[in-house]
């Protein structure tokens, strides 16, 4: 019996959905998207069953309180880890301010960058920072076996078959746009693991499968030297500043960054990354080189 | 109670662990460390793979000694022409272990082959390095007078060594039927010309490389006891195989056969180590990645891949590396409370622009009918 099946995921619903429908053809895919809070989220998520047989969404995702009882009465949610993955990109952070606890937009921001211009070095000083030495220093190049470990826990707890899941996106080499987008057969692979979940024979981990790469323009660049330790040859090269434009060097992206930070005022007692980091211990040495 | 002799046994034991999970250029074969002391004088010979080792030494913090270096005169670009500072002396691509051996013999003078200058357009070349010098010599004489003087320097870096870096590239070789002096080309190549009677083809047997790197050893450690020395098997396949068989045929068997006898060697030798350089390049786990689209040349990569775990065992570890960040996100407090919803979760522009680019609409389930819905 067909069954239908609601993903309520962050950006890569899309993904998921187009991949789960290739290997799900007798069942209906549907996105579902919700920006409510409170009573209407609560209210709209109470709702679900009368639309959707299976809901499929993040375990990073807070549901109301209504959803445990729900899954007792049958309602099948299936969680799913949001693929985070700093090996390839260990430079990009989030920022966020302190005067008004909001982040920095776009949220992307080079930890080099941010760093030099916040300690006053010149757009050309941060252009300098950007090489193996500084990346060796900073522990870029020492990422790949904690961020495997913090993908498998993410997908034990979801039950899911991580070792199944890592050895295949390994084999693609980059499957990361950046640091929490992953590449179109990346999600594939995900969606093989809940199709199986969903019932689906283990040859759906085989079957060919093609979806859109709807998160291409979330690309941050593996830097060259980063790119180099894992065998994959890759340029500087920032997603364009404007729609359809050519992709931009280190040198204007620095020069870009710059004038953002400058027209948004950023101060060094003003902010706060999301991830720990090194930088106030090793950029100044690195500078002085 | 059953008792598994593997268990405990540590994660490089295991294919899973040790290749299947690791990383892209994160597999290190190797299981012991052997640091070169601070100003050791390293030296390199073998094949073509030798000297991007070679030329990687320095970068390293290690001394990479050329016993033969020009003339204080010499211009640097000659210099660099005539190809000093290439090999730690001007012996050229050592391929074999016969060469190697061969190359110690000619240096003590255990040795002198009767056919060892070569013509070439337009002079005279050495037989055992025809590709040394950019420009033929015009008399046998001036060979044999230039070579007298390589052969010293190849003797002082023997003599001078503290580690021996030697890169074992080939099993097959041409043979003079005069002497049994082996070439690093063949006749006809580069110089010289091919006459059957006066060469033959050979590929060396496991138990005969064995034999010729055993003479070799034993007799470095007579004339320099304290030097050690590190065995690796090139990765870059034969350019041809004289052998009626297929070229990756034959390539695996002298690949297999290197690797065999440095097995062996590093066993029996306490002052002999493996490096496993051709296990790196050419493992499932690197695909065909290390490999140029002549699926011959190593990369810059594959190269850069052996230097690091050359470098984690056989140099000292960099004194200034931090300990690898967590990749957690740090602790959230209040003040934090944008990152509860941005650590991961994207933006709401950001989520239905992903929505459309993959031709989709969400599901708007405050419609009753969207249960019955097509979508």
């Amino acid at each position: 019996m067909s069954r239908r099946i609601g993903i309520w995921g962050v950006c890569d619903t899309g993904g998921l959905t187009l991949a789960l429908q290739q290997l799900l053809p007798n069942d209906q895919i549907v996105p579902l998207q919700s920006f409510m809070v409170g009573d209407e989220l609560t209210a709209w998520f109470s709702d679900l069953p009368k639309f959707v047989d299976v809901l499929i969404t993040p375990i990073s995702r807070e549901l109301p309180e209504c959803a445990a009882a729900m899954e007792e009465t049958g309602f099948q949610i299936l969680r799913y880890p949001v693929t985070v993955f700093r090996a390839f990109h260990p430079d990009l952070f989030y920022v966020g301010r302190k005067s008004d606890g909001k982040l920095v937009e776009p949220h992307y921001n080079s930890l080099i960058c941010v760093w030099s211009f916040v300690n006053e070095v010149s757009a050309d000083g941060a252009v300098s920072l950007f090489n193996a030495g500084t990346f060796e220093a900073l522990g870029y190049f020492d990422q790949w076996n904690s961020s495997v470990a913090a993908l498998q826990i993410e997908y034990e707890r979801c039950g899911l078959d991580f070792p199944r899941y890592y050895l295949r996106v390994k084999r693609l080499g980059a499957f990361m746009h950046s640091f929490n987008h992953p590449k179109a057969q990346s999600l594939v692979t995900l969606a093989r693991l809940l199709a199986c979940k969903l019932g689906a024979p283990r040859s759906v981990m085989d079957d060919p499968v093609e979806i859109a790469d709807s998160l291409a323009s979330m690309n941050w660049p593996i830097y060259p030297d980063i790119g180099a330790v894992y065998g994959l040859r890759t340029i500087y090269a920032w997603p364009a500043v404007t729609p359809g434009g050519p992709s931009i060097g280190l040198q204007d992206f620095v020069a870009n960054s710059y004038r953002r930070y400058t027209e948004l005022g950023l101060r060094r007692d003003d902010i706060f990354f999301n991830w720990p980091n090194q930088a106030d211990n090793v950029l100044p040495a690195r500078l002085e080189r | 109670m059953v008792v598994n002799p593997y268990r405990g046994l540590p994660d490089h034991q295991f294919w899973s662990r040790a290749v299947a999970w690791q990383g892209p250029g994160q597999i290190d074969p190797m299981t012991s460390d052997h640091p070169i002391a601070p100003g050791a004088k390293v030296v390199t010979m073998g094949s073509c793979f030798a000297q991007h080792i070679a030329r990687s030494l320095h970068g390293l913090g290690l001394t990479y000694h050329v016993a033969e270096a020009p003339p204080a005169d010499m211009p640097a670009a000659e210099a660099k022409l005539r190809n000093y500072g290439v090999f730690s002396a001007r012996y050229g691509n050592v391929y074999t272990a016969r060469q190697g051996r061969q190359l110690f013999e000619r240096a003590f003078g255990h040795f002198s082959p009767v056919d060892d200058v070569w013509e070439a357009a337009g002079g005279f070349v050495d037989a055992f390095r025809p590709q040394i010098e950019p420009v033929p010599m015009a008399n046998p004489e001036a060979v044999r007078a230039e070579a007298s003087t390589h052969l010293a320097c190849v003797r002082r870096m023997f003599e001078q060594a503290d580690w021996l870096i030697f890169t074992l590239g080939l099993t097959e070789a041409w043979r003079s039927t005069l002497d049994g002096a082996v070439y690093p080309l063949a006749p006809g190549t580069a110089a010289g010309s091919f006459d059957p009677s006066r060469y033959e083809f050979v590929n060396f047997s496991a138990q005969t490389v064995r034999h010729d790197m055993q003479l070799l050893i034993d007799r470095l450690s007579i004339i320099n006891p304290n030097c050690q020395i590190i065995l690796t098997v090139s990765p870059v396949p034969l350019i041809a195989t004289y052998e009626r068989q297929h070229a990756l045929a034959a390539t695996v068997y002298s690949k297999s056969v290197l690797r065999v006898v440095a097995d062996e060697l590093s066993r029996i030798y306490s002052h002999v180590t493996y490096f496993p350089s051709f296990e790196i390049i050419t493992s499932p786990a690197a695909g065909n990645t290390y490999y140029d689209d002549d699926m011959r040349s190593i990369n810059e990569f594959g190269v850069q891949h052996v230097m690091r775990v050359f470098k984690r065992h056989f140099v000292s570890p960099a004194p200034d590396r931090l300990p690898e960040p967590t990749t957690r996100p740090v602790s959230l407090t209040p003040m934090d409370s944008a990152f509860r919803t941005r650590e991961v979760v994207c933006d709401e522009e950001i989520l239905e622009d992903a929505l459309k680019s993959s031709g989709l609409t969400a599901l708007r389930i405050t419609d009753p009918a969207a249960k019955s819905a097509e979508i």
